[in-house]
């Protein structure tokens, strides 16, 4: 069930009061959201509840053990091995039979590999790394143990449990085992949350994709360089819109229900620098590729080149975190490499020596980089992206164009100047809605929605993170 | 603090607000989810609720002449961007496709507009046709070997078993008409229309001929949309008008099927027609006549592939039984029908994901179980290729 299906609209404005008229019972909100969220994940596919529950079941006893036990080492060895081992089985299990044929066939041998088919349940990324999170915290002693109920919401809480944010442990199972009654936390961030993920991913989202994305994508021979170079521009733009305008709807169903995600985005296309980008982007996945792959690694604590390798390495999972494909790791490795020699420059220039002198150019490098490598995340293959790369560099002379790419590479660019501004777009319009009175907002909501789905294309939009 | 109740409240006049102003949109919606009317429709019969509608349709009425000013703005720049920068003679035929777009507020005045589905009607003459054609047999398939001419191209190891459109057509015992080889030449078009199966597979038809040949392509293909509900989308009318439009299309593509297998309503039947009843199936053999018809008309041939094997049990026995319609009524005009699920390992008795080759199993389906997986489009893009004669560049210099 889509969250911007009319379905679960409907559906929500009922739980919405159910699970207030339980606001003094805490306990039993939980249980009402468990419910809710094992009935979302069975509306894709009732499988995906059972492995969900079997998963939690499983991770949820070792847990105990590693609690308990005296050889914690071992079952902390044993759960990761769990989580990921469940994560390797239903995700990566085709790249690894595909792998072992390849083996098979260069030895000369003509055996065959029986084919099996398995599913990707829904949110499997997202709810791993919510295990592994609260494993690792079990191990630090950073929280004490959950009990059973409040680990299965935890790793099953509908609004993140589709594409995140990914949440830890630490900071989300308290907010589970309040003993207090809940508040409703922020109603007015919530509405404009809504109103900015239904113009993000509704409307423009995919009107870009449907308009110049989708049609580049798929016969870039076709298309001059300017073309390309702007549905390039226009895929990074549409990425950012679908995921960021997801989290903003997840993150306001959260508040309404008494919670708070953490934060995924912050401007990404504005960092100077690809640091600076991964500070800003997916934020909750970069920083747990960070803290729970990183810094056990070594992090920067053993040298100059082993850092780099560290590095590397962090960045390569972060592409194959996304799919078993050698496009995601291409896509990982590009930003990889690209960190390295950013570490190299501030090794040699001092750090952030162009930023301090030339911002908006770093900004514009920044931006360039990044748009590079969404060619290798967004294409099929690997040929794909060569021919889209191809079709950049030889069809400046020969190919009319299609689309006014050069006028919208100007709107583009005065937008870029512009965009800064949507700092303080969220709390303005918070401020905005408190001065009207709150009886008339539904006539403003109203109204924003009919110009916004009047202008947007027929259809529900998919997320494209929950795909991951 | 806001209080909870008005938090309810805000919700709950908005939500009733967008239902009110998009009820025509929502009962689409809910006819090509559900395949029934929406609970609680008798909603338009009232006056005032119904002029709410109507109002939204009024406000909107002008959405297209800014959308047209807009294109016609980007047009005539692009235009002096090729002809100045480029130099190249911008005529209207090199952007022809630019300006022939389907969407649900393009496609046809005379409906009233819907967003969560795009919009037609056809009067269906169910009551003139009602007589059953004689269903052909189950299709069996024996061999043909795919030739593969790309390069870097995964699915050239793939030997593939299926029979040529012009062997099968012998083996129906409706009246057919002889099937004539296609030749497409450099300065013909072709177009593909379908669902979300066609929109996996169009694009890589497209990008192959216009890489190989410079052949044109126009790709209409929308998820969501099938032959039943034409409400939400309407391909015969879609088809009659683009190829109105498109003279210089000579191959029409077809590839749907998966959002049919229901019942659905038609004009001056207060009843939905029960999927594969005797109206039924004449109303739907009639749709997809409608599009043959036309092709046949602007002189275009027909390439039209079958639905191929479904996970789910009874989509796969419906999609086998509409199959039989498809195969039947192609062979009546002797256009080219080609079934896909031999070409990706499976058959008419049971699904399977993989393609066996010689190097392995190679999946050609998704995890959904409908749609299809890189190797899977490539394997039906090729087939559709190999079933064209297309003429070479240096024909198409001669021509010109």
């Amino acid at each position: 069930m889509s969250y911007l299906s009319i379905e679960f609209s409907v559906l929500f404005l009922i739980f919405f009061c159910l699970y207030w008229s339980c606001r003094k019972l805490p306990v039993l909100q939980n249980y009402l959201l468990l419910i809710a969220s094992y009935g979302i994940v069975a509306s894709f596919n009732y499988t995906f509840a059972l492995i969900l529950a079997g998963y939690s079941i499983v991770i949820f006893s070792l847990s105990f053990l590693l609690d308990k036990s005296k050889y914690r080492r071992f079952w902390f060895t044993i759960s990761i091995m769990a989580a990921m081992g469940n994560l390797a089985v239903f995700k990566y299990f085709d790249f690894f039979t595909n792998a072992l044929q390849v083996i098979i066939n260069n030895l000369g041998l003509s055996f065959l590999i029986p084919s099996t088919e398995i599913i990707m349940p829904i949110g499997i990324s997202f709810y791993t790394f919510h295990s592994i999170s609260y494993i690792v915290s079990i191990k630090r002693k950073e929280i004490e143990r959950a009990d059973f109920i409040s680990f299965m919401l935890f790793l099953s809480f509908f609004p993140s449990i589709v594409a995140g944010p990914i949440n830890r442990a630490r900071d989300f199972l308290p907010q589970i085992q309040i003993k207090i009654s809940r508040e409703l936390l922020e109603p007015y961030r919530a509405f404009t949350l809504i109103l900015f993920a239904i113009v993000k991913v509704y409307w423009l989202s995919s009107a870009i994709a449907d308009t110049w994305v989708n049609p580049v994508f798929a016969n870039p021979a076709e298309y001059s360089s300017l073309d390309l170079i702007f549905a390039l521009y226009a895929y990074a733009i549409q990425l950012y819109l679908n995921f960021s305008g997801y989290t903003d709807l997840v993150t306001a169903i959260a508040l309404l229900l008494g919670f708070k995600l953490p934060i995924n985005f912050n401007l990404p296309y504005l960092a100077s620098n690809l640091r600076n980008f991964w500070q800003r982007w997916h934020i909750s996945l970069s920083s747990w590729i960070r803290d729970y792959v990183y810094i056990p690694l070594g992090g920067s604590r053993s040298g100059f080149f082993r850092t780099q390798i560290n590095l590397l390495i962090a960045m390569l999972l972060s592409g194959l975190w996304h799919g078993a494909s050698l496009n995601f790791l291409i896509w990982g490795g590009v930003h990889g490499i690209g960190m390295v020699l950013l570490n190299i420059g501030d090794k040699y220039f001092g750090r952030n020596c162009l930023a301090d002198r030339f911002l908006f150019l770093a900004k514009l490098i920044t931006f360039h980089y990044v748009c590079f490598a969404w060619i290798f995340f967004r294409s099929s293959s690997f040929s794909e992206s060569l021919e889209y790369l191809s079709a950049i560099i030889n069809n400046f002379s020969h190919i009319p164009l299609h689309f006014n790419s050069l006028f919208y590479m100007f709107l583009l660019l005065l937008g870029y100047y512009l965009y800064p501004l949507a700092t303080n777009l969220q709390v303005n319009i918070v401020k905005c809605m408190h001065k009207v009175h709150w009886s008339l907002l539904p006539v403003i909501f109203i109204l924003t929605l009919w110009l916004v789905i009047s202008f947007a294309p027929s259809g529900i939009p998919n997320f494209i993170y929950a795909g991951f | 603090m806001m209080s909870i109740l008005r938090v309810c409240y805000i919700f709950f006049v908005t939500l009733i607000g967008l239902l009110l102003l998009y009820q025509q949109s929502i009962a689409i919606y809910w006819q090509q989810t559900y395949h029934r009317s929406m609970p609680l429709f008798g909603w338009q019969d009232k006056p005032f609720l119904s002029s709410i509608a109507k109002l939204n349709q009024q406000l909107l009425a002008d959405e297209d002449i800014y959308f047209s000013a807009v294109a016609d703005f980007n047009d005539q720049l692009v235009q002096k961007y090729n002809h100045l920068i480029l130099e190249t003679k911008s005529s209207q035929d090199e952007h022809v496709f630019d300006h022939v777009t389907y969407d649900s507020k393009t496609n046809h005045e005379d409906e009233p507009t819907s967003k969560l589905a795009s919009k037609q009607t056809a009067l269906e003459p169910v009551h003139a046709k009602t007589e059953r054609d004689e269903a052909p047999p189950l299709l069996t398939t024996p061999t043909l070997s795919i030739k593969n001419e790309a390069k870097n191209d995964e699915a050239k190891d793939v030997t593939i078993k299926a029979k040529s459109s012009v062997e099968m057509s012998t083996n129906l015992k409706d009246p057919v008409q002889q099937v004539v080889p296609i030749t497409v030449h450099p300065v013909d078009k072709i177009l593909f229309i379908g669902d979300s199966l066609m929109q996996g597979v169009a694009p890589r038809v497209k990008r192959s001929l216009y890489q190989k040949y410079h052949i044109e392509s126009l790709d209409l293909s929308k998820q969501s949309t099938g032959l039943s509900y034409p409400g939400a989308f309407n391909w015969p009318k879609t088809v009659e008008d683009t190829l109105a439009q498109e003279p210089s299309i000579k191959v029409v593509v077809v590839f749907l099927g998966p959002n049919d297998p229901w019942n659905f309503p038609v004009k001056g039947h207060a009843k939905y027609l029960q999927f594969k009843s005797a109206q039924w199936e004449a109303t739907y053999r009639y749709r997809i006549n409608r599009i043959l018809k036309a092709a046949q008309l602007n002189k275009a041939d027909v390439i039209w592939l079958g639905v191929p094997c479904m996970r789910k049990a009874k989509l796969h026995r419906d999609v086998v039984y509409l199959n039989t319609l498809y195969h039947s009524e192609v062979a009546k005009i002797g256009g080219h029908y080609i079934p896909t699920s031999e070409l990706l390992g499976c058959s008419d008795k049971e699904y399977a994901n993989f393609v066996t080759t010689n190097k392995g199993n190679a999946k050609v389906r998704i995890d959904d179980g409908i749609h299809f997986s890189v190797l899977g489009q490539k394997i039906l893009a090729n087939r559709i290729i190999n079933e064209m004669t297309i003429e070479s560049a240096e024909q198409k210099e001669a021509i010109q």
